[in-house]
């Protein structure tokens, strides 16, 4: 027996409708923080901008 | 035995059923569309320019931010949301997700909702939005709401920050107007809530909540919810004395005022909030008029507001680009 296979006491089977559940939470917590880093590095260029500074190229 | 909201787990067993669409269920994004329009207008009247997208950015947060705190009040009130009516199809009640998600979910956004609102305007801005946030999760729905009518009137004041959040992020400060912009929504605050509890008393009561209609009694809610009408037609007075409401806002506020001080007068000379015996034909005829008459006043008093802070909103685009 493969020692991998074994479950966990408590373990519950997930079902087809969990799983796909799970794959669209992943999909949308993965886009939101890649938003979330794009808007932080936009902020901090238009606010280094706005004060005046030079962002070198 | 039924199978009611009441009645499902919290913690479902195995993997959450819950989607993307559920977590945005928790931020309450009819509310936050009244946040977000509320925001802007503090903003747009603010003195000062700001950059669009700096601007965008921080209506965004603040945006988040109120999402975040609906989502923190969520999981603390699925119990009782899982009695009423209007409640027991939230995503917590109906078992979709467990608890512990929708406190983690509460906590990031406000974290990150803070930490943006700083970067993309001031730390003033983002100090008041933390102050928000806390006030509606911990002040308003853990401690006020569940052991005091005078829970929305206090509470109310959550709802009332976010004009002065988009003022402090255009303008990096607290004044007389942006006071004004927070008491408008907070005078206004008692009579939109207690009109929608005159109406809906049987479930504020099978929950358990202190609400004005079901401790103080009908005929007294009825009555506090007129005097609130007319301290609200004084408040916005206010903008005029300060000059931040212009001709257009005077216009605007004496109509809408004086409609809603008549739809508050319909409802305090009703039977809003009372129960009929079913034999007394009249009296349950005059009860559901009395409801209706508060129905009316609830839904006026959304696109009050709406029209109020448009006006101030219009006035301060016409001044900039004149």
């Amino acid at each position: 027996m493969n020692p991998h296979d074994h479950k966990l006491d408590g373990y519950v089977e997930p079902t087809e409708a969990q799983l796909t559940a799970r794959k669209r939470r992943n999909y949308a917590i993965g886009g939101l923080l890649a938003a979330f880093c794009a808007l932080v590095f936009i902020l901090m260029i238009v606010k280094i901008k706005s004060m005046g500074i030079e962002v070198p190229s | 035995m039924t199978d009611t909201a009441a009645d499902k787990p919290y913690n479902p067993p195995g993997l959450s059923l819950a989607e993307p669409r559920d977590f945005y269920a928790l931020m309450k994004p009819r509310v936050m569309t009244l946040v977000v329009f509320t925001a802007w207008a503090g903003l747009v009247c603010a003195p000062g320019e700001m950059n669009l997208f700096l601007a965008a950015a921080s209506i965004l947060c603040i945006a988040v931010g109120a999402g975040a705190s609906a989502a923190l009040n969520m999981w603390y009130e699925a119990d009782t949301d899982a009695l009423m009516s209007r409640t027991k199809t939230r995503p917590l009640p109906a078992g979709k997700m467990e608890r512990s998600s929708a406190l983690g979910f509460g906590i990031i956004l406000s974290a990150l909702s803070v930490l943006g609102l700083a970067i993309a305007s001031n730390y003033v801005a983002a100090g008041l939005l933390a102050f928000t946030i806390f006030f509606y999760a911990v002040v308003y729905t853990m401690w006020l709401k569940r052991s005091t009518p005078q829970n929305i009137v206090i509470g109310g004041a959550a709802g009332a920050f976010p004009p002065m959040v988009g003022w402090a992020a255009a303008s990096g400060d607290i004044t007389i107007d942006s006071t004004l912009l927070f008491l408008i929504i907070f005078m206004w605050t008692p009579p939109h809530f207690w009109a929608l509890a005159l109406y809906k008393t049987g479930d504020y009561h099978k929950a358990g909540i202190p609400m004005m209609p079901n401790v103080k009694g009908a005929k007294s809610t009825r009555l506090q919810i007129f005097v609130y009408a007319v301290i609200l037609a004084v408040t916005c007075i206010g903008p005029v004395v300060t000059g931040m409401g212009g001709y257009l806002y005077m216009l605007v506020a004496l109509v809408l005022n004086l409609t809603f001080m008549f739809l508050a007068y319909k409802v305090w000379q009703s039977r809003a909030g009372e129960r009929a015996d079913a034999a007394d034909e009249a009296g349950l005829y005059d009860v559901t008029m009395g409801d209706r008459a508060a129905r009316n006043l609830f839904a006026f008093s959304i696109i009050y507001l709406f029209a109020m802070f448009g006006a101030l909103s219009a006035e301060a685009l016409i001044r900039s680009f004149s």
